[in-house]
């Protein structure tokens, strides 16, 4: 495989930044148009390896998968600079965009939009809480984890990062307490 | 402390206890932004429409709105350095050792646990965010309400919509609502 140079990839990478609608989890397929079927600079097995790490640390999942890209296609300056392209288009259109709000949240065409936008933001919340559940969560006792979680949150008794470090704190206790009932057996 | 400051720690926060990225960070926006008064709920739930819709990461999305809003430009620069930056210097830092702890059963086990706390976080935060949506008497706009409320949700889960186009028919729906009016 040749070597990019930098140019090429930064173009890509606000072309990715450009077209990927709602982030991350709906980013996967244009990746693989862009970097595997356009440029041939990673292979399909690649990019999936590559999502799947950038996943699986703290951040923007797309941010994250430019940075570990550009690491793999050309060094630190690469992966700084297709973090930067990768962003830099949301970031354009949304400044503009709230540029433009300003003032227009009362407008009357705005209004019917927003009336008609709010229901389904919240049930779009509703649906990613059912989504991730059911992919993940097997047992009924996790269930009553999830619903004990956000019983605290809502009471105001814990903040979302206590409940997360909680649930690390809690997975990593499973793991070291079958080990040494495995250990001992 | 310094304003920008404030808003670049405060997303730089929300990022770090992030994993998994979009949908994710939303309640731990959503519970800095209310906490601090940054924003009432019902602009929240726009801006979360609004990044909905646009190109990106919703999470830049979110970000960089919330910055301008708050600061101007200055302070969306704040909040989108400050919400790319944690996974960004992980990565360049740990590099090839972050990819090798991602197979550790050690930290698999803890993201099967974190798993059930991104559950109930996002459907404490939807449930917070539809006081918002309640109206004062029950009419012709709480039954709009109620219908794309119904309608969005089980075109995401059960047809697997993308969010965007269910946005845009949902502002769609708005709009000829406020006309049959």
């Amino acid at each position: 495989m040749v070597r990019p140079s930098l140019v090429p990839v930064i173009w890509s990478f606000l072309r990715i930044g450009a077209v990927a609608f709602g982030g991350g989890l709906a980013a996967l397929p244009v990746f693989e148009a862009e970097l595997v079927r356009r440029r041939q600079w990673l292979t399909v097995t690649e990019t999936a390896e590559t999502y799947a790490i950038s996943q699986s640390v703290p951040g923007v999942i797309i941010v994250n998968f430019a940075v570990l890209a550009g690491l793999r296609l050309g060094g630190k300056r690469m992966a700084l600079c297709a973090a930067l392209a990768v962003a830099l288009p949301a970031f354009l259109v949304i400044l503009a965009l709230a540029a433009w709000s300003a003032g227009r949240w009362d407008n009357r065409w705005v209004a019917a939009a927003l009336s008609g936008l709010r229901p389904a933001v919240v049930a779009i919340l509703v649906g990613a809480a059912i989504r991730l559940g059911r992919g993940n969560l097997h047992t009924p006792l996790l269930w009553l984890a999830a619903a004990a979680g956000g019983g605290l949150l809502l009471a105001r008794i814990l903040s979302p990062v206590t409940l997360i470090l909680l649930g690390a704190a809690a997975g990593l206790g499973i793991h070291l307490w079958n080990k040494k009932m495995g250990g001992a057996s | 402390m310094n304003t920008h400051l404030l808003l670049f720690w405060t997303f730089f926060k929300i990022s770090l206890f992030s994993i998994g990225g979009g949908y994710n960070m939303i309640p731990l926006m959503q519970h800095e932004v209310a906490a601090r008064g940054w924003l009432a709920s019902e602009r929240f739930l726009d801006i979360l429409a609004v990044s909905e819709i646009t190109p990106g990461p919703v999470a830049v999305n979110l970000a960089t709105f919330t910055g301008y809003q708050l600061a101007g430009f200055t302070g969306a620069l704040a909040t989108t350095t400050g919400v790319c930056l944690p996974g960004s210097l992980i990565l360049l830092a740990l590099g090839a050792i972050a990819i090798r702890l991602r197979t550790r059963p050690a930290f698999q086990s803890a993201m099967r646990g974190v798993m059930p706390m991104l559950v109930g976080l996002l459907a404490a935060t939807a449930i917070r965010m539809a006081a918002a949506l309640v109206p004062e008497a029950f009419g012709f706009a709480a039954l709009q309400t109620l219908v794309i409320f119904a309608l969005t949700l089980g075109l995401f889960v059960w047809h697997r919509l993308p969010p965007a186009t269910l946005m845009l028919s949902a502002a769609a729906a708005g709009i000829l609502g406020s006309l049959l009016r």
